[in-house]
């Protein structure tokens, strides 16, 4: 309690003593003072009321402080002024990026459960409104009542990151630094798994360490907003001290600081003559206002490759600016680019291999969340003014996608610049109009992203070629849906009906099994997630694909084998596997195809990680 | 003005009676208006992006009642207490001012409104308080000493 709210109330306790000792003027002295401690007693019970509780109090004390600072103002400025644009930002998925750990934004439930990662054992548990993550023996596997000394012993987590597909939780470390507990939750899966699991990495011996992850410079800068502004000390001293405005993703992470236009418009005649010019104003960054690629360097400042070493450079960057200054990005497209000398290096082995290895080898980006990335090698953006706002609106959007409406996102956006296209639809797609192949996204935005164990649309908006065949080749749209058909007949189509070069003669096996038994490891994994995607399963008998798809149970990567697991439930769900047995260790699985088997021998193992 | 006899209304009275009366119609019909926005969720009115519209309207209904309730009580005011002098004119029409601008400038700011601040005719509202404040004033001079 703070002095002056301690000196009020007992202000407000002497005021009431003398009030009951007045009021009961004429009565013995014994029932003056009962009246007079009555009404004091009063206040101090009312004051005892409205003390924070002791748990809160342990919950903030590790958290980064948050307050306004350095031109920043908060969201809550913005709402009286905005109140429509900060109740769909409020509804959105960027808010509760990173949240206080609260009974609203805690989506696991901790109720008891141990869960066991390379021979150590956490129990995870709640008290209350209270979250607590606590290490046990590694022979405990029973999940019985939690005792009270557990809470004694266990972490509080105060922090959350994520809301939407996964939920990573945080607790104060030995040191006084934020760290992460060792397991995410999965929301739409509703279970617990590995921080490791959910990577897509080469597999780990048992008796490796759990790696531990602390709330740096890197999480403030995209997960937070307005955070301190010093970012060579952000990085080096990640403590609570390192003040932010705002956890979670708020107005001016977009927009930019807005202190000064707050200020600025506290003058009635100006927001009125602002009104009345519709002209934008300069006290704050509107990115529907900016040129494209001011306009696409907003989201790209998180939502891009941020070559190895620059990360913390984009601390400083401000909506408005160019990114260009801040990150490296011509170099990491030229080093990238499918006519690099450095395209065929095993980039594992050096310091730029999360650059690289976030990319396939025609240059498009391959890790999800990074579209920013993709879509500045699309000839929308180069040649054209296609930004993040041409379809995507954090205003209008849906939940999910943040997609603006429909007519911003159907097939007459594109078409309304590729008129030629227009002029005969049919004619250009080959597939039947009401299909999913006939939209302009399956085929310039297929599917080959990865993260977070599913595949997002490559934001690399470009023609499918017949491609795919060699390791870190971007699997092509045509295959991704088609699976049971090779690279000879996409090849074949391709050159009929666009007049694409003829590809090299490749063995004829459907490109799907090529991926899936051959491929590297995030070819497989594309694969696999396509298996079960609606629209492949409509143009495919997955049927016959299934043996492949089981071999994948097999795999060494934990999340090739869960993704593959997803798709086998969605083509048969009676499949009783236990998924959280088939993370932990692959599932043998005898196909009985000698074909097969032998296609599995020649699996591509070139190590893979995904940065994400 | 005419002469009026004891116990019998004078023109002045009588128009605010009639001003008061007609005013709290009209207001409660605008009440009966917004409450049926209200019950079939017009999102014109009721959506977060309309939260100006929803204020001022509903602040224009308020000040429109509760302005021909001051009306009504003036014109009792007026037959009871019978003030004479230029301070009562004044202030009566002061009050018919307020009673006409409050509640329009209200209505037409929630037309046009432009994220958080109310459209232009919110121009209204600080004349229309100006002009209540002065009539109230008014009429509370007109009342100090014996009634003639």
């Amino acid at each position: 309690m703070s002095p002056w709210l301690a000196g009020f109330l007992a202000g407000a306790a002497w005021c009431c003593a003398v009030a009951g000792w007045y009021l009961f003027r004429g009565n013995p002295w014994w029932l003056r003072g009962a009246a007079a401690l009555g009404l004091a007693g009063t206040v101090g019970i009312g004051a005892s009321m409205f003390r924070p509780s002791p748990a809160d109090a342990e919950l903030q004390v590790p958290l980064p402080e948050r307050a306004p600072n350095g031109g920043y103002a908060s969201s809550d400025t913005c709402r009286s002024c905005h109140p429509g644009q900060h109740a769909s930002w409020h509804r959105s998925f960027h808010r509760t990026m990173t949240q206080v750990a609260t009974e609203e934004a805690v989506v696991a439930p901790f109720d008891g459960q141990v869960l066991s990662e390379r021979g150590r054992a956490f129990r995870f548990a709640r008290r209350g409104g209270a979250f607590y993550v606590g290490e046990v023996s590694p022979t405990m596997t029973l999940e019985g009542s939690v005792t009270p000394d557990f809470f004694e012993r266990a972490r509080r987590v105060v922090m959350t990151t994520g809301s939407h597909h996964m939920q990573a939780y945080w607790v104060e470390g030995n040191d006084g630094e934020l760290e992460q507990v060792p397991f995410v939750y999965l929301i739409r899966e509703d279970r617990w798994l590995a921080n490791s699991d959910s990577f897509l990495e080469p597999p780990h011996a048992d008796n490796d360490p759990l790696v531990r992850y602390t709330w740096s410079g890197s999480c403030i800068t995209c997960h937070s907003t307005g955070g301190p502004f010093d970012a060579s000390a952000a990085y080096a001293d990640p403590t609570p001290e390192n003040a932010v405005t705002e956890l979670g993703i708020s107005c001016e992470a977009c927009h930019g600081p807005a202190q000064a236009h707050v200020d600025a418009n506290r003058d009635p005649s100006r927001r009125y003559l602002a009104h009345a010019k519709d002209t934008g104003d300069p006290t704050i960054i509107n990115p529907a206002r900016l040129p494209h690629e001011r306009s696409a360097a907003v989201c790209g400042r998180c939502h891009s490759v941020h070559p190895d070493g620059e990360g913390e450079r984009v601390h400083d960057f401000r909506p408005g600016d160019n990114l260009h200054d801040y990150l490296s990005i011509d170099a990491m497209l030229q080093m990238t680019d499918e006519a690099s000398p450095w395209a065929d290096v095993d980039w594992l082995a050096f310091d730029d291999r999360d650059t690289v290895g976030s990319f396939w080898r025609d240059g498009s980006c391959r890790v999800a969340g990074r579209e920013h990335t993709s879509m500045i090698r699309s000839g929308c953006y180069l040649r054209g003014e296609m930004d993040c706002t041409s379809c995507h609106s954090m205003h209008e959007g849906d939940r999910d996608r943040q997609l603006a409406s429909e007519d911003r996102t159907d097939d007459a956006m594109c078409l309304g610049c590729h008129d030629a296209i227009a002029a005969d639809v049919d004619g250009h797609t080959h597939h039947p109009a009401e299909s999913a192949g006939a939209r302009c996204v399956s085929c310039h935005m297929p599917y080959t992203a990865y993260g977070l164990l599913m595949a997002t649309r490559s934001h690399r908006m470009d023609g499918p070629q017949a491609t795919g065949a060699a390791g870190r080749d971007r699997p092509n749209a045509c295959n991704l849906c088609h699976l049971d058909q090779t690279f000879g007949w996409t090849a074949e189509r391709l050159t009929d009906w666009y007049g694409a070069a003829p590809a090299s003669p490749t063995d004829e096996i459907p490109a799907g099994v090529h991926w899936m038994l051959r491929g590297d490891a995030t070819q497989r994994t594309l694969a696999a997630w396509h298996m079960g995607w609606g629209p492949a399963r409509e143009a495919v008998d997955v049927a016959a694909l299934r043996p492949a798809l089981e071999s994948l149970l097999e795999d060494p990567y934990a999340a090739v084998r869960q993704v593959a697991l997803t798709s086998l439930r969605n083509i048969d769900p009676s499949v009783e596997l236990d998924v959280a047995a088939v993370t932990r260790d692959p599932h043998r699985q005898d196909t009985g195809d000698p074909a097969l088997e032998a296609l599995r021998l020649a699996r591509d193992d070139t190590e893979v990680a995904i940065p994400e | 003005m005419t002469t009026t006899h004891q116990g019998e209304l004078s023109d002045r009275a009588r128009f605010h009676l009639r001003f008061g009366w007609w005013s709290l119609l009209a207001f409660l019909t605008l009440g009966v208006v917004l409450e049926g926005l209200h019950g079939f969720k017009v999102g014109f009115y009721l959506d977060v992006d309309n939260e100006v519209r929803r204020l001022t309207w509903t602040l224009a209904h308020a000040h429109g009642a509760l302005l021909g309730l001051v009306h009504i009580g003036l014109a009792a005011t007026l037959h009871l207490a019978r003030p004479r002098g230029w301070a009562v004119i004044l202030g009566a029409r002061a009050l018919t001012i307020a009673s006409v601008l409050l509640p329009l400038g209200f209505f037409l700011g929630g037309i046009g409104t432009a994220g958080g601040d109310p459209g232009i005719g919110i121009v209204f509202v600080p004349v229309g308080a100006l002009a209540l404040f002065l009539g109230v004033l008014l009429v509370s001079v007109s009342l100090r000493g014996k009634p003639t």
